[in-house]
Formats: structure tokens, C-alpha cells, sequence
């Protein structure tokens, strides 16, 4: 839009209020939710291609959950209130954010119990060969019993395997609720439609599977352990993820689709946003470069008979693509959702900064934490179960 | 001459009382010869007051602090705010009022006047510098293309009767009082922010000083002391409006009655806002 | 050594010690006022009434300045707030007692702000009495040292008009 004679934005709307952090918070319970139904696809459903990797999802998710809360609270005003939202919730609007307090709970309640109920004969054996502190860790994470009876195995499995089941709906729940906040907002044209939960969940589910593949790879490579990865795992990650992907991304276009089709005047001013402020960030990276692109190589890897190598190397890169694009698609729907101003007549800017309260640098702090913390958590919880000879 | 007279007493009718001839006359048969004397030196200044005779005081005023409108005598008022856009003369008045009594930071804005400039082509320019606080004085120089028409808009909350901003708001710091006043609770809001985007009309912001949710409140606290609120108080030329529509003696009541066209903005997200428009046109968004 | 069901039995323990840690805590943060007229913290309406005033009206002022309040209040600029030109009433009095003086604008601070509203400028009513400055110093034939006080006297700006024209005509009749 050349002419900013044009532009007029509120004055109270003129910068962006819900910035970087707001971005990754979403980012990081779509991760959770993805890795999870990844561990429940495992667990519950039994693709046995997939179990090497249960355990793994399960800690991957736990990673991350750690910090779903820290973008939010860094971003309130008051943080010291975020009580209120456990305590009042309002749930006459209903406010789907009041949502977040009980279900960020029960989600993580649900993942360290399942968590434990897995581990729990892990970490009997483990306490035997263990001293000091680590002991006394396996002993809390036990709750301090040593049952190792077949009956005691049984029920560990049952209710893991309940609690995989009942955990799929509520990591749904967990991430689609995000994608509800910004669906119900019929003030923001870009925003309000009833797609919005699906597209979040999809784009979830996509990043969380993703991010399994890449750190999968990377970690057995790191440790030196490349050999120990069947590849059946990875065909089997790699056409899921091509699978959602597809649905995620013709959900997206349709979107788009009908909204053009339909050209209403709320269209038309999307549409600006879109082709002008918003035309490298959509188009070219999250449409083009991360969308198009990956789809064709997750095609290519999915449908046609590639090396080992291949499948590792073109596999990982993919997946780090479309964990890109993952950040791309909350970045265009947050941000642009505030740059297609309500006065209809011009576009709010948005300029990160480095060192400021939500920066890039505390951006990235994040979003690098919960890959220190997994590393970390992988020293109490082995991530894969021990290699049969 | 007589068309500002006119104008004049479409505002007022009090020129054609008794009292208001009364002052006039008692002007007239004062001192003549010190009164010319001092006039054509031109040193008469201010002090021309000094000539009008005293009045007892009409009424004691006491600004009391205390509620005078308890909230149950609030809730059988049904309050009206109408804004005629054909009688702002975008001086600002009504943001510095705002700003002073509701103590805004700079740069937040709880209300603000628009300009609108509408070329030959049909072409609107829409803007807002400083929220129009300073006045208009100064025309745009940067529309290039002949202009057909211009007018000022002011904006506040739209006090809605279903605002989205209390729908969405998480832990219940924003509601709608009892006699229908959409408020926050600064002690109970964690800035969260989701108000500010769910508000149709930009109204909302965070305040950078108390750092929660704000907005116009239309002077809650000075209309439980039966004042209007500070930017209406504050309008010289009476094109902001404010007055409970069940005394149909008020203006708002008679505006209501009348065959005037009032709109609302954003009609179709059905907000239900109950602050009404005189004379905007489809531009005003 | 513990039976097969000990560790569900403690993990529902610690699971109903949570839900009952969060009910408590409601109950302990929960404000009084709570729920009062709905779901929210039912003082706050009441604090927001009690906020004090910072502007009051134009009564306020002729509570205790009645000349020149009276002499306004039959003028065109009956409407206006007197406050909008000097400053708001608690700036100058707290309660009966005077705190501080009132700013006045003069000279050329004075012309700036009746400019404010009187400026021709696009936008404004026709009917909006408007003037073009300078120009209108030269076209009513008066010094373009004048502030708009000396002819004008801002409380009731059309009065002084009239015994002004009418000294005008007197002035040329004088004279001739």
C-alpha cells in the first residue's frame, strides 16, 4: 500500500499488543499436543512402529509443557494475579482463556502421571543401581513403593494406557482452546472463523510430530547411536507427518479460500494486510518456502523408495522446516490478526526488539529451554527403552 | 450577524428572558462618558465585567466527593450518550478534559477525535494526530486532490449492551455494573490483554502506569455524583450528549423522540452499543 | 514390600490433595465482595464511584465568582466550560479553601487558545462562528497587536460587540 496518506489505525491500536510471546506460547502447547498424540498413536493405538519413540514423546512433551506458562506470565501485566485465573475464572462469557488454569492442570497432571505409571518399573530397577540423590529422586517418583508383581505391571499398563487414551482428547483440548481465542474474536476479521480450533490443533499435531523426527535424529546422532533408529520408525513419523500436514494445509487454504470467494468487505481488508505488510512473512515463507515446499518433499519421502540416508538427512531437514513453518503460521495469524487494524483503513505496525520485556532474545531463551530441560530430564528418565541384543 | 444569532439561540433561548434584558439594559444606563473614554483608549480590557451589576448567587454548588446517586436509584436511569458529528468543531477540548480527569498516560488514549476529509474522487483520509487533543488548527497538507467534504468524529466507549470485551475477559476484572456500566477492576486485572483485542472500537488499551486494562467509563464516578461526564461537561459547542432517556425532559430523551437518524458503529457484529451517532456518515467506521 | 495397587492409591491421594489445596485456596483469596451483583468483585463498582472528581462544573466556579459567572452565563459562550480555559476546579480550591491561583492566559497564549474553536478550518460547521487569523484583525480594522480580550472580553464575547460598534459609529459621527 503505497500511499500512507491512507493509513489510519486507532489511536490505542497503533503498535501490536500481543507480540512475541504470544506467538510462542502457542508454539509451545502445539508441540506438547503433537508429541503427546504421537505417544498415543504408540501407547494406545499400538502402531508398533511408532514405540520406540513412545517413551521418548512422552519426556519430549514433558520438555515442553514445562514451560508452557512462562511466555504468559512474562507477558502479564500483573503475573501475580495469574491466580485469579484458577480462582475466578469466568466462565459465563465463556472466556476461553479462563479455560487455560484448569486445563493446563489436568493436562499436566495427566502427562506426569502417565509419565510415572510408564517409568515406575524403569525406576524400581533403577534404584537398586543408583546412590545418593539419584536414589532418593527414584524413591519420590515411585511414591516410595517397590511393587514389581506381575498384577503391579498390569495395572501400571492399564491405566497408562487409559490415561494415553483420555490424554488425547484433553491435549485436543489443551491446544484447541488457543485456537478458540482467536476464533471467537469477531472483532479481528482475520481471526474469527470456526476453523480456527481445527487449523490450530492440525498445525499442532504437525509440530509436535516434527519435532519428534528432527530430535530423534539428532540426539541417536549426537550419542553416536544413528544405528539404533529403525527406519520403519522414521517412514512411519514421516507419512504421519505428511498426513497431517496435507489436512493442515488444506484447511488453511480452504480458509483463505472461501473468505476470498465470499469478498465481503472485512475480506478485502485481509486481503490488504495479506499482499502488503503481510506478503513476505505468508506468501513466501509460511505458503511457498515452508509449505509447498515441504509438501513436496514429504511426498517424495513418503511415496517413493529413498535410502536410509536419504530418509535421515532429507527427513530431519524437512521436519525443521515445517517446525519453521509451525512459528511462521502463529507469527502471521497472531501478528497479522493486529497489524489488519479495526479502523479498517490501514495496518498497525510491529517491531521486535532484542533486549526488551518480549524480545527476541527472552523469545528465543524460551524456545531453546525446553531442549536444555529435555536434555536434562533425559538424565532421570531414559528416553528409549534398553537396546535388545 | 443574525444568522449567529440564530445559531446562538438554537443553544440557548435565555436571551429572550426578562433577566437577560434586565443585564443588558442596567449595561447600558451605566457611566457613558468614563465607559467611551476608557473603550476608545482601548484600555478597558477584561475589565468590562466590572460595569455588570451583581447578582446573588444562583445556587451554592458544593463539589462533594461523596456519592449523591446511590446505585439503586442509578439503575432506574437509563443512560444515553449521543455524539453529533455535524456539531464538533474538532477543538480537542474534550480529550484534555478526558486525559485531566481520568488521569491517562500520554500516548493512551480514553477518548480521541477523528478527522475525516473526503475528496472529489470519494477518497477518505482518515486521522487522528494525538488523538485530536491539540485541536485541529492545522489543516493536512498532503491531500493533494480537491476536497468535497470534512468532519470531525469524536470515539469513546460504546458502553455495549453485549460487549465482547467482558465475554472474553479470563478472570472476571471487567463486567458490567449493575446499572449498566461496563468498568474494570484494576485490583483484580492481570493484563492479559484479551479485551483490548476483542474490543470492536479500539477503545481499550493497557495502561502503561497501573498496568491493567483501561477505557472511557463514560464518568462513572461523576455521574453517581450527578455530573455529566468530564468530556461532555467540557464540549463547547454541546455535540457530545449525555442524559438518562427515562426523564423525557432530558436531550437526550427529545433526540431519542425525534425524527433524527442515529447509528451505531459496527452495527452487524451485534455488540448493541448505546452510544448513538448524529450525522455519520457510512464513512465513519 | 507393597501391593500392586499402592502407588495408584497414592497417586490418587497426592491427585485429591491438589483439587483440595485449589478449593481451599479459592476459598482464602476469594475477595468479600465477590459475587455481590455478579461475577466479579462487587466493591469495585463502588470504588469507581467513589474516585474523586478532578473537574467539576461550571457551578463549581460560580459558587463563588458570580459576576463574572453571570455575566457568561448570557453570553455565547454560556456553554463553555470554564475550566477548559483556566484549569480544573480542584487544581485551584480543595474544599472551601483556595490552594492556588488560577492560570489566565493573555497576549498571545490567549489569541492561541479562542484560535482553538475559531479558526477556520475545514471540518467545522458554517454555522460555527470562525475567523481567518490575521486577516480578521485587518478586516476589522483594529491594531494586529491586539489580543482577542481587547474587543472580544472573553467571558461574554458578542456584549462588548455591540457598545463597540456603537462607539465606532460615534467615534467617525464625533469625528466628522
Amino acid at each position: 500500500m503505497e500511499a500512507s496518506i491512507l493509513n489510519y489505525v486507532f489511536p490505542n491500536d497503533i503498535h501490536a499488543h500481543w507480540t512475541l510471546m504470544i506467538v510462542i506460547y502457542p508454539y509451545i502447547t502445539g508441540v506438547v499436543a503433537g508429541a503427546f498424540i504421537v505417544s498415543a498413536l504408540a501407547h494406545v493405538f499400538h502402531v508398533k512402529a511408532l514405540e520406540p519413540i513412545a517413551k521418548f514423546a512422552l519426556i519430549f512433551a514433558l520438555s515442553w509443557l514445562i514451560f508452557v506458562t512462562a511466555p504468559l506470565l512474562n507477558h502479564l501485566g500483573h503475573p501475580e494475579r495469574a491466580i485469579w485465573m484458577l480462582f475466578t475464572p469466568n466462565f459465563s462469557g465463556p472466556s476461553m482463556m479462563a479455560g487455560f488454569g484448569y486445563i493446563y492442570m489436568a493436562y499436566t497432571m495427566l502427562l506426569i502421571f502417565e509419565i510415572l505409571y510408564i517409568y515406575r518399573s524403569d525406576f524400581i530397577e533403577l534404584k537398586k543401581t543408583t546412590t545418593g540423590f539419584k536414589r532418593v529422586l527414584y524413591g519420590v517418583l515411585t511414591l516410595g513403593t517397590n511393587d514389581e508383581s506381575k498384577k503391579g505391571l498390569e495395572i501400571d499398563h492399564k491405566i497408562s494406557l487409559f490415561l494415553g487414551a483420555v490424554g488425547i482428547p484433553l491435549a485436543s483440548l489443551l491446544h484447541g482452546y488457543v485456537g478458540f481465542i482467536f476464533g471467537g474474536v469477531k472483532a479481528v476479521e482475520w481471526w474469527f472463523t470456526p476453523l480456527m480450533p481445527i487449523i490450530f490443533l492440525l498445525s499442532a499435531s504437525v509440530s509436535g510430530i516434527a519435532g519428534i523426527i528432527l530430535f530423534y535424529i539428532i540426539i541417536k546422532k549426537i550419542t553416536g547411536k544413528i544405528s539404533e533408529i529403525k527406519t520403519e520408525t522414521i517412514i512411519t513419523l514421516v507419512k504421519l507427518l505428511w498426513a497431517f500436514f496435507i489436512f493442515d494445509f488444506v484447511f488453511e487454504l480452504l480458509e483463505l479460500g472461501v473468505h476470498a470467494y465470499g469478498a465481503t468487505s472485512g475480506w478485502h481488508h485481509v486481503s490488504a494486510t495479506l499482499n502488503g505488510p503481510m506478503y513476505f512473512s505468508f506468501w513466501i515463507m509460511q505458503i511457498f518456502v515452508l509449505s509447498i515446499v515441504p509438501f513436496f518433499i514429504l511426498g517424495y519421502l513418503s511415496l517413493a523408495k529413498v535410502s536410509r540416508k536419504v530418509l535421515l538427512v532429507l527427513g530431519s531437514f524437512v521436519s525443521a522446516m515445517i517446525l519453521v513453518q509451525v512459528l511462521f503460521m502463529r507469527w502471521n495469524v497472531v501478528i497479522g490478526g493486529q497489524i489488519m487494524a479495526k479502523s479498517e483503513r490501514g495496518f498497525a505496525s510491529f517491531h521486535p526488539q532484542l533486549f526488551e520485556k518480549e524480545g527476541i532474545a527472552v523469545t528465543i531463551i524460551m524456545l531453546v529451554a525446553p531442549v536444555v530441560t529435555l536434555w536434562l530430564l533425559s538424565k532421570v528418565f531414559p528416553l528409549w527403552d534398553r537396546v535388545k541384543e | 450577524m443574525s444568522l449567529l444569532r440564530s445559531f446562538v439561540s438554537n443553544i440557548i433561548d435565555f436571551e429572550s428572558t426578562p433577566k437577560f434584558k434586565a443585564i443588558e439594559q442596567k449595561m447600558v444606563d451605566r457611566d457613558r462618558r468614563g465607559f467611551i473614554e476608557k473603550v476608545v483608549s482601548g484600555s478597558i480590557g477584561g475589565s468590562l465585567f466590572l460595569m455588570i451589576p451583581m447578582q446573588s448567587s444562583l445556587f451554592a454548588e458544593v463539589l462533594g466527593d461523596n456519592e449523591t446517586i446511590t446505585l439503586e436509584e442509578n439503575k432506574n436511569k437509563n443512560y444515553a450518550f449521543i455524539v453529533d458529528v455535524t456539531g464538533c468543531i474538532g477543538c480537542g477540548s474534550c480529550c484534555v478534559a478526558d486525559r485531566k480527569e481520568n488521569n491517562v498516560p500520554d500516548g493512551q488514549y480514553r477518548t480521541w477525535v477523528e478527522r475525516y476529509v473526503i475528496d472529489i474522487y470519494d477518497t477518505v483520509y482518515v486521522d487522528s494526530p494525538d488523538g485530536g487533543e491539540n485541536g485541529y488548527s492545522i489543516p493536512r497538507d498532503d491531500i493533494k486532490e480537491e476536497v468535497k467534504d470534512a468532519f470531525f468524529v469524536p470515539k469513546l466507549c460504546n458502553m455495549c449492551e453485549e460487549p465482547s470485551c467482558v465475554q472474553v475477559c479470563p478472570v472476571g476484572a471487567t463486567f458490567t455494573s449493575p446499572d449498566s456500566f461496563v468498568l474494570i477492576d484494576k485490583n483484580h486485572c492481570v493484563a492479559c490483554g484479551y479485551c483490548v483485542q476483542a474490543c470492536p472500537y479500539g477503545v481499550r488499551f493497557i495502561n502503561e502506569r497501573t498496568k491493567t486494562a483501561d477505557k472511557c467509563t463514560w464518568c462513572y464516578h461523576r455521574v453517581r455524583k450527578g455530573k455529566l461526564p468530564a468530556c461532555v461537561n467540557a464540549c463547547p459547542t454541546g455535540a457530545r450528549k449525555f442524559g438518562d432517556l427515562n426523564d423525557p425532559q432530558s436531550e437526550v430523551s427529545k433526540i431519542m423522540a425525534s425524527k433524527e437518524i442515529l447509528t451505531v458503529l459496527k452495527k452487524e457484529l451485534g455488540n448493541e452499543p448505546t452510544l448513538y451517532y448524529i450525522g455519520a456518515s457510512q464513512e465513519v467506521v | 514390600m507393597n501391593s500392586p495397587f499402592s502407588f495408584t492409591k497414592r497417586l490418587i491421594l497426592i491427585f485429591i490433595a491438589i483439587i483440595v489445596l485449589v478449593i481451599m485456596g479459592r476459598e482464602y483469596f476469594l475477595p468479600d465482595s465477590w459475587g455481590m451483583y455478579g461475577n466479579y468483585r462487587g466493591n469495585a463498582v463502588h470504588e469507581e464511584a467513589n474516585r474523586s472528581l478532578v473537574y467539576g462544573t461550571n457551578n463549581s466556579c460560580g459558587s463563588c465568582h458570580e459576576e463574572v459567572y453571570d455575566m457568561k452565563r448570557v453570553g455565547v459562550h454560556h456553554r463553555l466550560s470554564c475550566e477548559i480555559c483556566h484549569a480544573p476546579v480542584t487544581e485551584h480550591v480543595d474544599g472551601n479553601k483556595k490552594i492556588a491561583d488560577m492560570p489566565v492566559k493573555i497576549g498571545d497564549a490567549q489569541s492561541k487558545l479562542c484560535l482553538t474553536c475559531h479558526q477556520k478550518v475545514l471540518g467545522r460547521s458554517e454555522k460555527f462562528p470562525m475567523i481567518e487569523y490575521p486577516k480578521h484583525l485587518e478586516d476589522q480594522d483594529v491594531k494586529l497587536t491586539h489580543d482577542c480580550n481587547i474587543c472580544h472580553t472573553v467571558h461574554a464575547p458578542l456584549e462588548s460587540m455591540k457598545y463597540i460598534k456603537k462607539l465606532r459609529t460615534l467615534k467617525e459621527k464625533v469625528q466628522e
